[in-house]
C-alpha cells in the first residue's frame, strides 16, 4: 500500500491502517532505533511507543512524508530512551557519532533553549541544501540515521576513510557556516 | 560510563535531538541509495549483459540500444544548486595562479565535484603558457568521462585553453574581446555568476554578481557585438543587465526598473493597487522570457512581473533602449 493509503486509513481511524505501516516500515524502524539503542527490548519498546505516538498524532496531523515522519518519532523516542540508559546499554558507535556531533555543537545549547531549538534546524538545514546530494546523504546517514561508517562506506562504494575524511570536512564545513550564522560554536 | 562523561556527551545528544527536526525532504532523500552505489549496479549489469552477447555470438542492434539507454538512466548526473565559496575555494586562500599544483592534485581526486570545479577552474591558468599547456594534457582525459557535466566542462575549458574559441557558449565581440561563464549550467538556475572576458591575448574576470543575482542564465550579445546582454537569475527570480564593455558601463537592472514602471503606467490609467514590493532577500517572483535584440541598441523581453505579495500578476512585454535609455511596456497578448 503507498503512504497516502495508510495516512488515509490512520485518518479514518483504521487499526489496519497500523497493520499496514508496521508492514511496510517495520524494519527500517528497527534499523534506526537499533542504531541508537543497544538493547533489542529498548529498541522494541520504542518502536510500540512510536506506533502509539503517531496513531495519537494522525489525525490532526496528516503529513506528506510519512516515512520521514515515522522515521522521526523513532528517533527522537530512541535517543530520549538512550539518555535513560546507563552506559552498559550504549552501542560504542553511537558514542562515537555523538563525540563527532559534539564538536559542533553550539554552547550552551539546550532542549531549554527555544531560539536554538527553532534557528539551528533551520540553519543545517540549508547548510545541506548547499552541499552536494552524496554530501547530504553522507551526513545524514551518519548523523540522522547513525548507520556506521563501515555500513555507509559499503552501501556508498567509498572506502572508510573517504568516508571519514568527507564527514570530517563537513562538520569543519558546518562549524564555520553555524559561526557565519551566529552561533557560539 | 560516570557522570563526567555523560556530561560530555550532552552537547553532541542535544544537537543530534535538534537534527531530528530537519526539512523532511532531506530525511528522505538521504533514505534512497547512494548514486556512486547504483552507478557500479548499472555497471554490473553492462558487464553481464556484455558476456550474454559475446556467448550469443549474436549482436543486437535493439539490445544494445536498449543497453545503452539503460546505462544513460543509471549514470545521472551529479547535483550542485549553489557553488559556494568553501567549494570553489578547495582549500583554504586557494590562488589557481600561485598554487596551480592544487587544481592538477584536485584533478587527480576520486571525487567528481573536486574535478569539477578543478576543471573549469583550470581555464584560469590561461595566461601561464607552461602551465596551459600542461592543464591541457591533463584534461583530455576528462573528454570522455562518463559524467556529462565533467566531459562539458572539459571540452570547453580545452577550446579555450588550446586558443580554438568554436565553443559556441562564447561570445565573440566587436572589439575582438571574447565573454563567457565558467561552470557552464552546473545548476538546474544557471551557470556561475562571474564572467571572464580574453581580451589581446589575457583572461581576466571581467565581473561578478553578487546575491540574489546568484546564476547567468544568458550571455546574448548584441548584433553589432557592442554591448552584451545578460540574463541572471536567484532561486526565485530573474534579472537582465547590458554590459557596454567598450566604454566601460552596466546598464540598471531592466526587470526591476521596467517592473516599478509598469506598476506606474497602469496607476495613471487607473489600476491602482500593484505594489512593487521587495523582500529581504530581494526575491521579487519576476520571471524572463524570450530575451532577444530587436536591433543594434534595443533589447526586448517578456516579463511576468509579480507584485503586492504575488497578488498580482502581469505580463508585459518589455522593449528597452540602452542609448536613450528609453523603455515601452505593453501588455502581452
Amino acid at each position: 500500500m503507498d503512504d497516502e493509503g495508510i495516512v488515509a486509513l490512520l485518518w479514518q481511524r483504521q487499526e489496519s491502517g497500523l497493520a499496514e505501516l508496521k508492514m511496510k516500515y517495520d524494519r527500517l524502524c528497527w534499523q534506526t532505533a537499533h542504531n541508537i539503542l543497544a538493547a533489542p527490548d529498548d529498541v522494541s519498546e520504542c518502536i510500540n511507543d512510536a506506533y502509539f505516538q503517531l496513531w495519537q498524532l494522525i489525525p490532526p496531523q496528516r503529513p506528506r512524508r510519512l516515512a520521514a515522519f515515522l522515521l522521526k518519532v523513532v528517533r527522537n523516542l530512541a535517543l530520549k530512551k538512550y539518555a535513560y540508559n546507563n552506559a552498559q546499554k550504549r552501542r560504542a558507535d553511537f558514542v562515537l557519532s555523538l563525540d563527532e556531533l559534539a564538536e559542533i555543537a553550539p554552547g550552551g545549547l539546550t532542549p531549554e533553549s527555544e531560539l536554538d531549538r527553532e534557528r539551528l534546524p533551520v540553519a543545517i538545514s540549508s547548510f545541506l541544501h548547499r552541499q552536494s546530494r552524496l554530501n547530504r546523504q553522507l551526513f545524514l546517514r551518519r548523523y540522522w540515521y547513525f548507520d556506521s561508517v563501515a555500513e555507509i562506506a559499503a552501501q556508498s562504494a567509498l572506502s572508510q576513510g573517504a568516508v571519514n575524511v568527507r564527514l570530517c570536512r563537513l562538520r569543519s564545513d558546518l562549524k564555520a557556516y553555524l559561526q557565519k550564522e551566529g552561533f557560539d560554536v | 560510563m560516570n557522570k563526567k562523561t555523560q556530561d560530555e556527551k550532552a552537547p553532541g545528544l542535544a544537537l543530534a535531538e535538534l537534527l531530528g527536526e530537519i526539512e523532511p525532504e532531506l530525511v528522505e532523500e538521504s533514505s534512497q541509495p547512494f548514486r556512486a552505489a547504483r552507478r557500479s549496479n548499472w555497471l554490473n549489469l553492462y558487464k553481464g549483459l556484455a558476456a550474454v552477447l559475446a556467448l550469443a555470438l549474436v549482436l543486437s542492434c535493439s539490445s544494445l540500444a536498449w543497453a545503452m539507454n539503460e546505462l544513460k538512466q543509471g549514470n545521472q548526473e551529479f547535483y550542485l544548486r549553489a557553488l559556494s565559496p568553501e567549494l570553489l575555494a578547495l582549500d583554504e586562500d586557494f590562488s589557481p595562479t600561485e598554487q596551480p599544483d592544487k587544481l592538477f592534485a584536485a584533478l587527480a581526486a576520486d571525487d567528481v565535484y573536486y574535478q569539477y570545479i578543478a576543471i573549469n577552474r583550470l581555464v584560469e591558468l590561461y595566461n601561464n603558457p607552461e602551465q596551459k599547456a600542461r592543464a591541457v594534457d591533463a584534461l583530455q582525459p576528462f573528454l570522455q568521462s562518463e559524467e556529462p557535466k565533467l566531459a562539458d566542462a572539459a571540452a570547453l575549458a580545452l577550446d579555450i585553453l588550446q586558443e580554438n574559441f568554436q565553443d559556441s557558449r562564447l561570445c565573440h565581440m566587436a572589439d575582438g574581446s571574447i565573454f563567457f561563464t565558467l561552470f557552464n549550467d552546473y545548476s538546474d538556475y544557471g551557470s556561475h555568476n562571474q564572467i571572464w572576458r580574453i581580451k589581446d591575448g589575457r583572461l581576466e574576470q571581467y565581473t561578478g554578481f553578487c546575491e540574489p543575482l546568484n546564476y547567468v542564465r544568458k550571455l546574448l550579445p548584441s548584433p553589432d557585438g557592442r554591448l552584451l546582454a545578460v540574463e541572471l537569475g536567484s532561486y526565485k527570480s530573474n534579472f537582465v543587465v547590458i554590459l557596454d564593455f567598450i566604454d566601460g558601463y552596466c546598464s540598471s537592472e531592466l526587470v526591476g526598473t521596467s517592473r516599478a514602471l509598469w506598476a506606474v503606467q497602469l496607476a495613471r490609467q487607473g489600476q491602482d493597487g500593484r505594489l512593487a514590493d521587495i523582500r529581504s532577500d530581494h526575491e521579487t517572483y519576476c520571471s524572463v522570457d524570450n530575451l532577444r535584440w530587436l536591433d543594434n541598441n534595443t533589447l526586448a523581453f517578456n516579463g511576468d512581473f509579480a507584485y503586492s505579495h504575488t497578488d498580482f500578476f502581469d505580463s508585459v512585454q518589455v522593449q528597452y533602449n540602452y542609448r536613450t535609455d528609453e523603455y515601452l511596456l505593453s501588455a502581452q497578448e
